[in-house]
């Protein structure tokens, strides 16, 4: 009978007694994943009121660090880029007529190309309709924040 | 014999696969398809009553309320008192501001509507004060109706959120909103339940059992006890006297509360990924944790019975101890280390009890910092290091979450350690010496570690089932001057304390009679006539019987109070 055996009682009880363990561990492991998919933190919006078209200041240019976006009002309506540096997401500032990244020195125009690197790709621009009783809204979708 | 080994192989690969299936898509599955004969309100057909499916929904009650107390003002689909809704009143009525109920001359039993009118409730931009259905639950309930306001039931407060929530899209049967859950479900945010643990929880139970079988099946084996130990072999000596590791003798008592300290420090530190330390924080993550994460519940539960069973073993402990007269020197000085952990451990169990912050644990927190400003000198400087002010606020919560997660923690792991070492140190679990003669009978440290993975699984399934079953108790967010909501029962472990303030003086009742009592318990040794050595290894030695009367007696009245404190 033993001798019929391809491998002995006691390996195999061995071998039994890991896999069963392993396998609760591995699902227990697998509970671990689960538990950690959770995220606690709610999105951002992405629908800013940015309050009556009247109200909009007459320099023409409404920063809403926020957001963070700027918003120019130009001939042809609103234009709005976001703030959100392309390199590594410092928040750029308005410094004379272009904005500039205060952590690597990256420089964009008005129009939110690229004047100067690090940074390659040009600010986001983002999305500004007129609600029915004259709000100024600005949807920040595709902003990648 | 073959077949026999086949169909063993198989059973584990299929559990897996079973296993799997429940753990990884875990889902509400349970969803009935509701009845298809009824429909909902349509919205022409407005104003009428808002036909249900039975068994009506918490949604579908709050719709109830909401057509006879809301939609008045807040219109019949939560858009608000809009110019399109007002078209539907009477022409007389259609101007609110300026009509005879709600105008300037409102008569008596009116009121007179606020010029901002009443908001929507639904809809993009609705609801911006409010991020948890608790907030606005609550809301509903003290502000609601706006005339007479606070005639709404609490019950009626959240079948009333539940529907809002529903008219936003964003409501979830599958869940019952009340105080307990409803800080974890965002208004403006879909939540995505996790779906039901037990599954999983079981079939993890499951392998583990059937790892304990392979393991007891693998000590028939022969050769089991003379193989080379791994690592977990070697933290354990290489023989013991087999009179040390009797079941009857140690009730196993130390083992297991060293294992529910192992997993209390690992759920522990999973808590810790999602609990967050601040007032406004902490009773709203604890719902996340419970309703939304998934497995929360489970890990939670965990972490709460393991901290209730580890006070129960170690009073079984202590109480082994003292009816067999084990701490008869050389073990005194490792009784009193066992005391303070006993001591270490209440103080975690009501730190941790205090991190819930909500309703449940408000009269607990003020009695006992109060009961340290009883304490003469001291008491007023004790209090304020304790709270980290002159009243509980932000600075008491992360004072108590640093004491639970790292400086109890940090000397409970040391004193631990430091009292497994004298165990060894002391010669072992006390045992008779050998009858003249007589070698004393050994096992090897294979059968022991054996015992322990054994007691291990068992304490550890046993664990799981009951955290599956009996959730942790939980209560609604403490909320700044709160109403008298508020549980006044003691955690159960504090219970006779309770009893005891009750018979006077709370400095003596309260403060000076525990002390008195843990420090008689540890005078034991050191006063009383100790059991010799011939009696060791024993239950109820003629040698410690003073000692047994005095502890027992001791014990047995916390005991008694604590029964009649939970009575009561």
């Amino acid at each position: 009978m033993t001798e019929e055996l391809s491998f002995p009682r006691r390996d195999f009880l061995l071998l039994s007694a890991k896999l069963s363990l392993g396998l609760a561990g591995l699902l227990g492991l697998g509970g671990l994943v689960r538990y950690f998919s959770h995220e606690p933190a709610g999105k951002a919006p992405s629908r800013y009121d940015l309050g009556l078209i009247d109200d909009f200041p007459v320099s023409g240019e409404l920063i809403r660090l926020d957001i963070p976006a700027i918003i120019f009002k130009t001939a042809n309506g609103f234009q709005a880029y976001s703030l959100v540096c392309t390199h590594l997401g410092c928040t750029v500032e308005k410094v004379g007529d272009n904005l500039s990244c205060p952590c690597h020195g990256s420089e964009f125009d008005c129009g939110g190309r690229v004047l100067k690197g690090p940074a390659t790709k040009r600010l986001h621009e983002l999305e500004v309709t007129i609600s029915g009783d004259g709000i100024l809204i600005l949807q920040t979708v595709g902003m990648g924040k | 014999m073959r077949s026999r080994l086949r169909s063993y192989r198989l059973l584990p690969v299929l559990l897996i696969l079973i296993g799997g299936l429940f753990l990884f898509t875990g889902t509400v599955s349970a969803t009935p398809p509701p009845e298809q004969n009824l429909v909902s309100t349509p919205v022409i057909d407005r104003p009428g009553p808002v036909p249900t499916v039975y068994p009506p929904s918490q949604s579908d009650n709050g719709a109830q309320v909401y057509w006879g107390m809301c939609q008045d003002c807040h219109g019949d689909h939560g858009q608000g008192l809009d110019a399109e809704w007002r078209s539907t009143f009477a022409p007389s009525s259609r101007d609110c501001w300026e009509s005879g109920c709600h105008g300037e001359d409102a008569p008596e039993n009116s009121f007179i509507l606020p010029k901002t009118g009443a908001p929507a409730l639904a809809g993009p931009g609705a609801l911006p004060r409010f991020s948890t259905s608790f907030e606005l639950g609550t809301y509903i309930y003290e502000i609601m109706p706006f005339s007479p306001t606070g005639s709404l039931t609490q019950d009626q407060a959240w079948e009333l959120t539940a529907y809002i929530l529903d008219l936003n899209d964003k409501g979830s049967p599958e869940i019952t909103l009340s105080g307990t859950n409803s800080a974890a479900i965002l208004v403006h945010q879909e939540v995505k339940l996790p779906g039901t643990a037990l599954p999983g929880i079981l079939i993890l139970a499951l392998f583990l059992v059937l790892g304990a079988v392979y393991i007891v099946q693998l000590s028939t084996q022969p050769d089991s006890e003379t193989r080379r130990g791994n690592f977990y072999h070697h933290l354990h000596p290489a023989t013991i006297p087999q009179a040390q590791s009797r079941f009857s003798f140690t009730l196993g008592a130390g083992g297991l509360a060293i294992f529910f300290s192992l997993v209390l420090l690992i759920t522990g530190a999973l808590e810790m990924y999602y609990y967050l330390p601040t007032p406004g924080g902490a009773a709203e993550s604890i719902q996340v944790i419970t309703e939304l994460v998934p497995f929360g519940k489970v890990i939670r539960n965990l972490h709460y019975w393991s901290a209730q069973l580890l006070v129960i073993t170690m009073m079984v402990h202590l109480v082994r101890i003292i009816l067999t007269g084990a701490y008869a020197p050389p073990r005194r000085f490792n009784f009193v280390l066992g005391l303070i952990l006993l001591v270490l451990i209440l103080l975690q169990d009501f730190t941790g009890y205090v991190l819930r912050w909500d309703e449940g644990i408000r009269w607990a927190l003020v009695v006992g910092t109060n009961l340290l400003k009883t304490i003469p000198g001291i008491g007023e400087g004790l209090f304020r290091f304790v709270i980290g002010g002159s009243e509980p606020g932000a600075p008491t919560l992360i004072r108590f979450y640093a004491w639970h997660i790292f400086g109890l923690t940090l000397a409970v792991a040391c004193i631990t350690a430091w009292h497994i070492f004298k165990v060894r140190r002391d010669g072992g679990i006390s045992t008779p010496p050998p009858a003249r003669g007589e070698k004393t009978k050994r096992i090897p440290r294979a059968e022991l570690v054996r015992k322990e993975i054994i007691a291990m699984i068992i304490a550890g399934v046993i664990l799981l089932l009951i955290s599956v079953f009996i959730p942790a108790p939980i209560d609604q967010p403490l909320v700044e001057n709160g109403s008298l909501v508020g549980d006044s029962q003691a955690p159960w472990f504090f219970l006779w304390i309770q009893e005891t303030l009750q018979w006077g003086d709370p400095f003596l009742w309260g403060v000076m009679l525990p002390l008195v009592a843990v420090v008689l318990l540890g005078l034991l040794p050191y006063i009383l006539p100790n059991a010799k050595q011939e009696e060791w290894g024993r239950w109820l030695p003629p040698g410690n019987r003073l000692g047994q009367i005095v502890g027992l007696s001791i014990i047995a009245i916390i005991f008694l109070l604590t029964l009649f404190g939970w009575l009561r």
